[in-house]
């Protein structure tokens, strides 16, 4: 019923990854095999709550991240927020907590970084989740319009919020990631105005989110050869009223990715986790058990 | 407007206190004097809602479960003052509060103060006190918020109102109905209306265990007359120089005149809040806020 009783029993807390300070949600056994969750372009772990806990009890180590530049993570003014920086972060982020390997779950960008680093590492990668992913690029004309459009209309929508963070702005870029605006409560509203609101926010988040949206980093997308080339267990989860990628687009991409899973979430938008996390649980739990 | 805005950015964590799993909240610059807040009877640590995120813009606040409270583990001992006063103090040491946060106690020069501001409620302002006496070298300056510990059980019950409120407050302790923790939570303060839903909710999933249950009907059934906080207590603390603010509601259960009397025996400064019960903290947070943090900022360490 709540954020917090949602996350009752698990900690927050602060690692040094890289010298960057990390802010994490993190829950289940210290010798767990770990699990990494991922949020989305100026997001925050708190996209998590509804998940930390059940994957604790299934005995994961489990971490839900605020990315560099994001939530109450550190925001470095002088960095380029392109793809290799959320994939440097993040493996800086399994070195801070000792993880050699870990379960990577997505979403949108969390999901483009984790593939990153899937492909550049796959010995860190025990599995991976895209949930609505971001980064993936098919080669067919269409595919490519309708990524230019996607990207065009997220930053646009980021942008606005960003650039006057007032309530309202926060919460229209909130409803626009879900199926129904009652999925949108108040606490997370408030939880993401006070974060766009931060002093290192306000100085770095419209550089961050222009950069990571532009022109240039769409050299980082996943193309098909990309996915061909994917050697770690994938599951893309995918939802029937997602407002970027459609889910037709993803279930192509899947078939592309050797040995990957499909499955859609029903009445769930960008936020699947979010807004149906009984059902989220149950096939990501489902998933990673079995790799 | 929500627990977890709230408490937004802090961090949690657990530490081992005396073998015991004890949940912390930590908010504010980690540098910063340390500001330490015990909770009350059948409390947990959201009770310092409405305080932490003020006192964290100058100090560093530490709220932690007591022994056998909200997320902290149990033990298989008793759980009388004497209990949870040796593990908030463990919970001290385990904090590193005299090292790492530069306590001076010990020091060869003339000040022996310990590195910590302590502020507690009901059983916490007791626990505090009981610190004060048993472990000066661990505190710098005490509040007591509507403190127990100044009346024995038997002289507190002899009131009806209070008589009365216990019974009612013991429901939520047999049985976790959200009613019963309503009424309980209702209880403790003026005005019924600052007590959320969630906040009941919060409450009923930390005493949904049986066993969390039994340790605070434990808790309830202790006998801790050798740990009242008499005049000679109070005089101890007086004759150590140990800076002592107290904050009474203005409708508290225990009698004004016996406040007034353990104010002056202590030599503290006592401040009166209009219109607030048991729970001050939560009632009247800005009054409350301000008191602590003109305390902390004048005593704390610099």
């Amino acid at each position: 019923m709540s954020f917090w009783i949602d996350a009752l029993g698990t900690s927050v807390t602060y690692h040094d990854a890289g010298g960057i300070r990390t802010r994490a949600i993190e829950a289940g056994p210290a010798d767990g095999e770990v699990v990494v969750m991922m949020h989305g372009l100026s997001g925050h772990a708190e996209g998590f709550v509804r998940n930390v806990r059940a994957f604790g009890e299934a005995g994961y180590r489990v971490y839900a991240i605020d990315a560099i530049g994001h939530g109450f993570s550190d925001k470095p003014a002088d960095a380029t927020y392109h793809s290799p920086l959320f994939e440097r972060h993040l493996l800086d982020f399994l070195d801070a907590v000792g993880a050699e390997r870990a379960h990577l779950i997505g979403q949108s960008l969390g999901a483009w970084t984790g593939w990153r680093v899937a492909l550049s590492h796959p010995e860190r990668v025990r599995s991976l989740i895209s949930a609505t992913g971001a980064g993936i690029l098919l080669s067919d004309a269409a595919s490519q319009a309708e990524s230019q459009a996607i990207h065009r209309k997220v930053a646009a929508v980021t942008n606005k919020a960003l650039e006057a963070p007032t309530r309202e702005r926060v919460r229209a870029r909130l409803e626009f990631l879900m199926a129904t605006p009652e999925s949108v409560p108040d606490e997370l509203v408030d939880t993401r105005w006070t974060i766009f609101n931060l002093p290192d926010s306000r100085r770095s988040m419209a550089k961050m989110t222009s950069e990571q949206t532009g022109e240039e980093n769409r050299a980082n997308l996943l193309r098909e050869e990309d996915l061909a080339r994917t050697r770690v267990p994938t599951l893309l989860v995918w939802t029937d009223l997602n407002p970027t990628v459609p889910a037709a687009t993803a279930e192509k991409a899947a078939k592309l990715v050797p040995g990957a899973r499909f499955e859609l979430i029903e009445q769930a938008g960008h936020w699947p986790q979010f807004e149906q996390p009984e059902a989220f649980n149950r096939i990501a739990l489902d998933f990673i058990g079995s790799n | 407007m929500s627990l977890w805005t709230d408490f937004l950015g802090a961090e949690v964590s657990w530490v081992e206190a005396g073998g015991v799993a004890t949940r912390v909240l930590a908010a504010g610059p980690a540098d910063a004097a340390p500001l330490v807040l015990l909770h009350g009877r059948g409390g947990h640590l959201e009770s310092w809602r409405a305080n932490v995120a003020s006192l964290a813009r100058e100090h560093r606040v530490l709220a932690f479960d007591l022994l056998g409270h909200g997320l902290t583990g149990r033990h298989d001992g008793g759980y009388g003052i004497a209990e949870l006063t040796a593990h908030a103090a463990a919970t001290l040491d385990a904090l590193g509060v005299a090292g790492a946060l530069g306590g001076d106690a010990g020091g060869t020069g003339g000040d022996r103060r310990g590195p910590v501001v302590l502020a507690g409620q009901s059983i916490g302002g007791w626990v505090g006190a009981r610190i004060a006496l048993e472990r000066p070298d661990l505190v710098r300056a005490l509040a007591l918020i509507e403190p127990a510990g100044l009346q024995s059980e038997s002289e507190r019950l002899a009131d009806p109102r209070v008589a009365a409120a216990f019974q009612r407050g013991g429901r939520a302790f047999a049985e976790p109905t959200a009613d019963a923790v309503r009424e309980r939570l209702s209880g403790l303060v003026a005005d019924p209306a600052v007590i959320d839903d969630e906040l009941v909710e919060t409450r009923r999933a930390l005493y949904a265990p049986e066993a969390a249950r039994a340790v605070h009907r434990a808790v309830r059934a202790a006998d801790n007359s050798a740990a009242l906080l008499g005049p000679q207590q109070l005089a101890t603390l007086r004759e150590r120089g140990l800076p002592l603010l107290m904050i009474r509601g203005e409708h508290g259960h225990t009698p004004a005149q016996v406040v007034a009397d353990a104010a002056a025996a202590a030599g503290a400064r006592l401040h009166t809040l209009p219109g607030a019960k048991q729970w001050p903290q939560l009632e009247a947070p800005a009054a409350v806020n301000d008191l602590l943090h003109d305390f902390a900022t004048t005593h704390g360490r610099t």
